[in-house]
């Protein structure tokens, strides 16, 4: 028994050698044309995303139409899964995937700053929205607005709150009305939830007093997407605060009952990230499908599925966003890594306990 | 069985529990992830939980829900098991399909079959408040979570106990009879004790899986902000932006701190296993117990548990799969759709999802079982320190939550070099399902081989017999039956198996749970309802075959 504990240990040893980040990146080939044909060579392309595979489906099928040599791997899982995955295939040296997309706009940066990415500059950077591009490591590829979505059997459309400000007073009205009606994602156990915390808290001052209404009705707070919005849908919540306003908006194509609101004061829009990792495989082809990412084909595919397009030529790509919108983007630069310091993190999470949870 | 070769089975056993539990114990006293750079040895992570008074509020919880559920699904379970296999029930065999159910719907879609039905507006609560103007429970509260829990592990409890009742030879029932004793008391008194190993050992792996609940406490407690362990998780994946594992893996540790003890205290008590031996070289009669007036009582307890635990729920699932709105305010007649299920055609890799969950749970577990069987064998009737070291061992990967599991036996798969090209395969998904389930389904074939008397395989012996003729054609057979239990049993956890194998997942092996749970993430309930009706109309036509199959064997 001994001997086999003995060597478990010894090999559990051994593999925390195996830990280093490539740092080899091949050049990228000089013309376009050269770049294709270096892709179709490689002939993979993996990708790791968090956007739900039913969704990147008609985007995949234009791709492998467009480069018919290109075989994709599609593997769609969480955030967290997709972070954890990849550092641990990156440190077994056994290679990873091609292309990392995903919401988790502070963990993709972070990779990025860690030396994950391999710079590529996109042949469409010059047509995308201001802000889009991060040292050409990391590219923003949806522009999807954080909303307050309601119920509309609860609310009756004259109630229905326009700005953050209006949200307070219709909260702070009726505190008794509200009470375990409203829901959100929980910025402790959510790193989405996190992401639009602080972000709200840094956009506006107007967030605290949203917080202090909140923390005033007892809110409910949910780690996934899904237990929430079937709570709004069937109308045990009223209100659900800052939610991803693409899937709120698809469930309204189904359910009219559900009504989003985008504040007219600010509205904070999120990205999803996509980058190269240096360990990428197929790297040419991972170039091909950066590109083509941010197409105006494949942004209109994704508009298609309520996600709007980052480039300056589209608008909203027929998403819908009223007039007068007025979007805050969540910005893609150092401000996300600022969130992952401890130290900063945990006093947010200490502002919101006081202000929601030890209430 | 010779000493190497039992030997070598159990070392070998070993060495695949242990991986991934030592990567585990390592990661916990590092400062990051094992195989990051710069990593050094610090007890900070045990600090950080210790000192967390949401870790101390999880694990009290966890506890509490732990200790309710097996309180529940003991009693119950071992109740209904003698209903169904020794009594002269009404309508048993049309019934017993249906009392599995609760085990191969996914929990998280099963818990929202409960807030469907029971929730605040649930149909049957609305149903309820027009009666008497208020919904007279709060489905959100700890009480619910533990009678849910306890009662949709009742299968678990009742699947042990069914198989160990249908061993026993009923001279044993017709003594306690002919001398006057009741069908209750015969129950009580006799019947029950004689399958105590069976309901011992469910009782330790009920109280594990309550450490190991997931889906219910995600959708039913977190409206209350009630943790348990498995959603403490989630805080410490996020309290410091990426994910840390050494603080996962302190609870891990906490865990199976809890479980050796248990495990010590569950082989005391069974100290002297000859007691329960049925199977002797006497042949025995097998006859139903008459109970008489109890039939209907009986037949009403049974009905009540189905209606609540498995009916209504799964009905409201079924229902909701074809609504496009439900709750307060909506009416449902003008909300009815085949949408969801239309979507759901269009989804990418459906029939791949499924084919690829079917061939996992039917043909991989039943290599599980075998595989289950030849351990047993290994370590059956030898008095050994390897063969106690064993019984410590199994239970052990269960004490990991299934996310961890998976994250460990992945860890495991990538960076040992000569598992690396299995990977991406379904023969790593089944491993991970195989060793965490392990407990699950030795015990299973163990409590059969409990009851098999020793002068059987002697006389085996005396008559020539090698030990391994002895296992293959006097111990394998008289366990058939349990073997096959066994098989169903693996056979509907690896249907709803998910968590365990996430990480080894990838284009080409996605299995049901994997394309649930992503619908889920993006908050696509209509799908994922769509989705569960047609998995529980598989599983369903499936038990209904071998109800058939069985009849036609027996008759």
């Amino acid at each position: 028994m001994k001997v086999i504990l003995a060597s478990l240990i010894a090999a559990g040893l051994l593999l925390t050698g195996c830990n280093r980040v490539p740092d080899s990146v091949a050049a990228t080939p000089a013309t376009y044309p050269e770049l294709i044909a270096a892709g179709q060579r490689e002939g993979g392309l993996s990708i790791y995303s968090n956007t739900d595979s039913a969704e990147a489906e008609p985007l995949i099928e234009a791709f492998r139409k467009r480069y018919p040599g290109i075989a994709v791997e599609y593997a769609d899982q969480s955030s967290v899964e997709m972070y954890s995955r990849f550092i641990a295939e990156v440190a077994a040296g056994q290679g990873s995937a091609d292309v990392l997309w995903g919401s988790a706009m502070d963990l993709q940066l972070k990779l990025a700053a860690d030396g994950y990415a391999q710079p590529y500059h996109s042949r469409e950077s010059d047509a995308l929205l201001p802000g889009s591009n991060w040292r050409d490591m990391v590219y923003a590829t949806t522009r999807e607005p954080i909303v307050i979505a309601y119920n509309k059997r609860m609310i009756p459309a004259a109630q229905v709150p326009r700005t953050h400000a209006d949200l307070v007073r219709l909260l702070r009205d009726k505190p008794e009305r509200w009470k375990g009606r409203v829901g959100m994602l929980d910025p402790e156990r959510s790193g989405l939830g996190f992401l639009f915390y602080a972000n709200d808290m840094q956009t506006s001052p107007v967030a605290k007093d949203v917080l202090d209404a909140l923390g005033a009705i007892d809110p409910k707070l949910y780690s996934s997407n899904g237990a929430v919005l079937e709570r709004l849908v069937s109308g045990e919540h009223a209100i659900t605060y800052n939610m991803i306003g693409s899937y709120m908006l698809k469930r309204q194509k189904k359910d009219p009952n559900v009504g989003v609101i985008y504040p007219t004061d600010y509205t904070m829009t999120m990205s999803r990230l996509a980058l190269i990792p240096k360990a990428a495989r197929h790297p040419s082809a991972a170039k091909l499908f950066m590109d083509f990412l941010l197409s105006a084909e494949a942004q209109t595919l994704l508009a298609a599925n309520k996600m709007a397009p980052v480039r300056a030529d589209m608008g909203d790509g027929g998403v819908g966003f009223p007039a007068g919108a007025n979007f805050k983007p969540i910005k893609v630069d150092e401000s996300l890594l600022g969130e992952l310091d401890p130290v900063h993190r945990l006093a947010l999470l200490q502002t919101w306990r006081r202000a929601v949870r030890d209430r | 069985m010779t000493r190497p070769f039992r030997i070598g089975i159990i070392a070998a056993t070993a060495v695949a529990i242990f991986a991934p539990l030592l990567l585990v114990l390592v990661q916990s006293l590092l400062s990051g992830p094992f195989f990051g750079q710069n990593v050094h040895v610090t007890p900070d992570a045990f600090t950080y939980v210790f000192t967390d008074g949401d870790f101390w509020r999880a694990l009290r919880n966890s506890v509490i829900i732990s200790i309710g559920m097996t309180a529940i699904a003991v009693p119950v379970g071992a109740i209904l098991a003698f209903l169904f296999v020794r009594s002269d029930l009404p309508g048993a065999r049309w019934l017993e399909p249906l009392m599995l159910a609760p085990m191969f719907i996914s929990s998280l879609v099963l818990s929202f079959g409960f807030v469907i039905a029971f929730g605040p507006v649930g149909i049957v609560s609305l149903w309820v408040r027009d009666m008497i103007g208020f919904v007279p429970w709060n489905l959100y509260s700890l009480h619910w979570l533990i009678l849910i829990a306890g009662l949709t592990h009742v299968p678990h409890v009742f699947i042990y106990a069914s198989s160990a009742l249908r061993n026993l030879g009923s001279d044993v029932e017709d003594a306690a009879r002919s001398t006057g004793a009741g069908p209750l008391r015969v129950v009580l008194t006799v019947s029950l004790p004689m399958v105590r190993p069976a309901l011992l050992y469910s009782a330790v792996l009920v109280f594990f899986l309550g450490f190991e609940l997931f889906g219910l406490p995600l959708v039913l407690a977190d409206p209350q902000g009630v943790l348990v362990l498995a959603t403490y998780l989630y805080k410490l994946t996020n309290i410091l932006g990426v994910p840390s594992y050494q603080l996962m893996a302190v609870v891990v540790i906490v865990i199976v701190a809890i479980a050796l003890p248990l495990v010590f205290l569950q082989r005391k008590l069974l100290a002297t296993s000859d007691r329960y031996v049925s199977i002797k070289g006497k042949a025995g009669n097998q006859r139903r117990v008459a109970i008489g007036k109890w039939k209907w009582p009986a037949l009403a307890l049974i009905v009540a548990w189905l209606a609540f635990t498995v009916i209504l729920p799964v009905a409201a699932l079924v229902f909701r799969a074809f609504l496009s709105s439900w709750g307060e305010g909506a009416v449902l007649s003008e909300s009815l759709t085949l949408e969801h299920f239309r979507e759901l055609a269009g989804y990418p890799n459906l029939i791949r999802g499924i084919v690829n969950t079917f061939l996992v749970a039917s043909v991989g577990g039943a290599l599980s079982v075998g595989l289950y069987a030849l351990i047993s064998l290994a370590q059956h009737r030898w008095k050994s320190r390897w063969a106690t070291f064993l019984d410590y061992s199994v239970l052990l990967p269960r004490a990991m939550p299934g996310i961890i599991a998976g994250l460990a036996i992945f860890w495991v798969f990538l960076f040992v070099p000569f598992l690396q090209p299995v990977r991406s395969t379904l023969i790593s998904i089944w491993f991970a399902y195989t060793l965490v389930w392990m407990a699950y389904g030795m015990r299973l074939v163990q409590s059969s081989m409990l009851q098999i008397a020793p002068d059987l395989e002697e006389a085996g012996r005396i008559c020539g017999a090698t030990g391994a003729q002895v296992s293959r054609y006097v111990t394998l057979p008289l366990i058939r039956t349990g073997l096959m239990g066994a098989w169903l049993l693996i056979f509907v956890t690896f249907v709803r198996e998910y968590s365990t194998g996430v990480y080894l997942l990838s284009p080409g092996t996605e299995v049901i749970g994997s394309l649930l749970v992503s619908q889920w993430a993006t908050g696509a309930v209509d799908t994922v309802v769509a989705l569960s009706t047609i998995n529980i109309a598989m599983v369903m036509g499936g038990l209904f075959l071998l109800t058939i199959f069985r009849k036609k064997q027996n008759g």
